[in-house]
């Protein structure tokens, strides 16, 4: 390509093909654990998935570009400090990025609170500039996708000078073959085995075998001895990050969790979160399961109050403390407003087990429950973990209950069945993936497992007219999909805490909120008292039926519940 | 390489690359987003999609090298071309295999889970990712080779111009087209972009020796217009007749 002829390196072809493929694998699961990392602080999925592998690739091009003008002699110990580079980010990459959160936080709740409380005479500051932190660590993706841009054109040249034509394609064909095995391999084994960290240290020693490859086999006689000694200060580094990581990932999921709205400094954080119960994280090949201890502070073992507190994807699933106003609600008011309990039931979701529970009390009045939960472990949490299996009180392994493991969309789609009550207890629409569960095609599938009297129940974030103009967009546009859907009644119900949509085929006649209805159905109620009675009675939530709401998988409308509509 | 390089300036090569990239990422997200409706468990279907995509684009590169045509401009329309009508139409298609191995199932008496069903498919769900990465793999090379051969050896100019397009594309998707055009709305307008870069490069080199397929492409570009402009009745008529079969 150049006037110059440089001389063929050392390395076989082969081995130059091989080492595109392990370098493409690398650079591709790097950008993935990046997008990972702030996902899970932002809990932003699409945004940060989408803005990373964009500016993960834009920064390939900057460095591509950069690799067209770098010197042809000196090529291989170019990539040699690539290597060095890119090892040396990967151990630290997610390390950084999480400490910056923390120090983000603790001057967020310091400086800005101090500010906020100055200037506006509230403590808590009204806008959380989180997004820019997200953006400053796009700094990371940048370094690392320059750095990678840099391997593609040096391998393509090594390979075409070594077999004197040119091999672009087998150069490309491989690095796409390693581009393949690190997204297979990050989905399906690195991250339900390891967590980020271990995934960047495992990622971070392949680059360092392939800068010793190149030490070793392919740099100048003069530079070897260089090359080699400089491989040394890395593996330190690694070594470091790999000893000390498991008091890491403990440290920042204990900050993550028990820090929330504490202000403190620097120096009392690491003191203050030892004291605390590590927090016991399960990756499956679905979410990240946290359980956390005594998160609120309110444990009092000697009172039998459990404090726990369980996380799916650092989102709030349920906590042991509050979990029976919300369930309490979500099964016995539907029955009161239908005026009979199911005989066959149908949960989707909720693989804890506590609608479960809730269903059982209903004892000979009801006959089947069907749960359907898509993480099989979720169900041996539930079975197994001790405080779990005293919050539901062994509900799966009830005969009455059969659990089958399945996305609820593919069971409905596939499974024949009519149910007298169908119990949905999904993530909320946090990002766009989740607002698939509350589509119209959802929602048609749901229907049309429903009994002729049947009713489906589920929670949802609804507003009243409190929360101001946005609360009548927000009903709008889940009560304008659930009628889309064919459903001819539809009910929203709630309190200050809790909030649901009640809804059947066809308009009826329903039984009033009364506190004889809570007593007639038999056993006593915890958190249905008369003053939540009046208070579910009193609550009304504005909406109207819009087509141009409706929310389709083939047309998204209900984004994220931060966008500013909502 | 006999015929003129008359097109291949890099302004319209970048032109070119970019719109490739762009439409080839936008139509892997669809079939993401398609697949995960009728096929369930969305993480799984995402990585899967991406993985099976990036594969094919490999060995998309791979064939190129075995390429007997040496028109390479030609060949490029025809690409375009393939890559436009497999590209918009896969939503749809991913949705009439669902229909159509339900309808199967029904007829035969076996159940839809049954592993012959499900197996038909996946090599049909499947096989739809991998012709478009195919064709996308094939056409890097294609637009290497052409830039390699202009005056300025643009080959590197055009490996850029493809990340700049996948960037766009993966910002864009979620964030904006999505959102305006739901899925089949976003298809057709991937494939008029494929079409209108077709309809030039034929405009330019071999559109008069070629008037069928001139023609052939521009009534099929008005279609995919209109199908952007009616974007909401097509996204109806696709789940009615195709998604929203009544279950027992």
């Amino acid at each position: 390509m150049t006037a110059t002829t440089p001389t063929p390196t050392t390395l076989r072809p082969p081995e130059i093909l091989a080492l595109t493929a392990l370098l493409s694998f690398c650079s591709i699961v790097y950008e993935f654990l990046i997008a990972r990392a702030l996902v899970s602080l932002t809990g932003e999925i699409v945004l940060w998935q989408s803005l990373t592998i964009g500016i993960y690739i834009a920064a390939l091009g900057i460095g591509t570009w950069l690799a067209g003008r770098a010197d042809p002699a000196r090529r291989i110990p170019t990539l040699h400090r690539v290597e060095l580079g890119l090892s040396l980010l990967g151990a630290l990459a997610v390390v950084a990025i999480f400490f910056a959160h923390v120090a983000y936080r603790l001057w967020f709740y310091d400086f800005a609170q101090t500010t906020a409380l100055a200037t506006t005479g509230y403590p808590r500051p009204i806008h959380d500039p989180l997004v820019l932190f997200a953006l400053a660590c796009q700094l990371v993706t940048i370094a690392v996708g320059i750095l990678s841009g840099y391997e593609l054109p040096i391998l393509i040249e090594l390979y075409s000078t070594r077999i004197g034509r040119d091999g672009t394609d087998h150069v490309l064909g491989m690095s796409y073959g390693g581009t393949l095995a690190g997204s297979l391999a990050f989905g399906l084994l690195l991250i339900p085995k390891l967590d980020l960290l271990r995934t960047g240290l495992v990622v971070a020693a392949l680059n360092l075998a392939a800068a010793a490859w190149l030490a070793l086999r392919a740099l100048d006689r003069p530079l070897r001895l260089r090359g080699t000694l400089a491989l040394v200060p890395v593996l330190a580094v690694l070594a470091t990050v790999l000893i000390f990581q498991r008091d890491l990932s403990q440290l920042l999921l204990k900050n993550f969790y028990y820090n929330f709205p504490v202000p403190t400094s620097l120096s009392g954080l690491s003191e203050r979160l030892d004291r605390k119960p590590d927090i016991h994280r399960i990756r499956t090949p679905y979410q990240d399961i946290d359980v956390v201890w005594d998160a609120h502070m309110q444990s009092r073992p000697d009172l039998g109050l459990i404090d726990l507190t369980l996380f799916l994807n650092g989102h709030y699933q349920l906590s042991a403390l509050d979990e029976r106003s919300y369930h309490e609600a979500l099964v016995h008011v539907p029955t009161l407003l239908a005026g009979s309990a199911p005989r066959r039931a149908l949960v989707l979701g909720a693989g804890d087990g506590l609608l479960a529970r809730e269903l059982l009390r209903y004892g000979d009045r009801i006959d089947h429950i069907v749960q359907v939960e898509l993480d099989p472990v979720m169900v041996e949490l539930a079975r197994r973990d001790r405080w779990m299996s005293q919050l539901n009180g062994g509900a799966l392994d009830h005969p009455k209950v059969e659990v089958v493991i399945d996305d609820a969309f593919v069971f409905l789609r596939t499974r024949p069945g009519q149910y007298d009550a169908i119990y949905i207890d999904f993530p909320y629409p946090y990002d766009y993936e989740l607002s698939k569960l509350y589509s119209v095609e959802m929602f048609r599938a749901v229907l049309a497992h429903l009994a002729p009297d049947g009713y489906v129940v589920f929670d949802y974030p609804l507003l009243t007219a409190a929360n101001g103009p946005r609360a009548k967009t927000r009903n709008t546009a889940i009560m304008s999909t659930i009628a889309q859907a064919g459903f001819g009644l539809r009910v929203p119900f709630g309190d200050s805490s809790e909030t649901f949509v009640f809804a059947a085929r066809n308009p009826r006649p329903l039984a009033p909120l009364t506190s004889a209805g809570v007593a007639a159905l038999g056993f006593p109620l915890e958190t249905l008292d008369a003053d939540r009675i009046a208070e579910l009675r009193g609550y009304e939530f504005p909406y109207d039926i819009d087509t141009g709401w409706v929310n389709s998988v083939f047309h998204p409308r209900l984004t994220d519940l931060t966008d500013p509509r909502f | 390489m006999t015929a003129p390089a008359r097109i291949e300036t890099p302004r319209v090569l970048a032109a070119v690359t970019f719109v490739v990239a762009f439409c080839s990422m936008v139509y892997e997200l669809l079939l993401a987003q398609t697949l995960s409706a009728t096929m369930g468990n969305t993480n799984f279907r995402y990585n899967l999609t991406i993985g099976l995509y990036l594969a094919s684009l490999g060995l998309g590169a791979f064939l190129f090298g075995r390429r007997k045509r040496d028109d390479d401009t030609l060949l490029l329309i025809d690409v375009e071309l393939m890559l436009s009508l497999v590209g918009s139409t896969a939503p749809i298609l991913v949705l009439a295999v669902d229909a159509g191995a339900h309808a199967l199932s029904d007829a035969l008496g076996v159940s839809f889970v049954a592993p012959g069903v499900q197996l038909a498919i996946h090599l049909a769900n499947h096989g739809l990712i991998v012709v478009i990465g195919l064709l996308s793999g094939y056409e890097l090379p294609l637009l290497m080779a052409i830039g390699d051969a202009t005056e300025d050896a643009s080959g590197h100019g055009v490996l850029i111009t493809d990340y700049v397009g996948t960037l766009c594309a993966a910002i864009a998707f979620p964030l904006l087209l999505l959102p305006a055009l739901g899925v089949f709305g976003v298809a057709a307008l991937a494939g008029l972009l494929n079409l209108l870069t077709a309809l030039y490069l034929q405009t330019q080199r071999g559109g008069l020796e070629r008037p069928v397929r001139l023609a052939v492409t521009v009534l099929a570009a008005l279609a995919l217009a209109l199908c952007i402009f009616q974007s909401d009745a097509v996204t109806r008529f696709a789940v009615d007749t195709l998604y929203s079969r009544p279950l027992q």
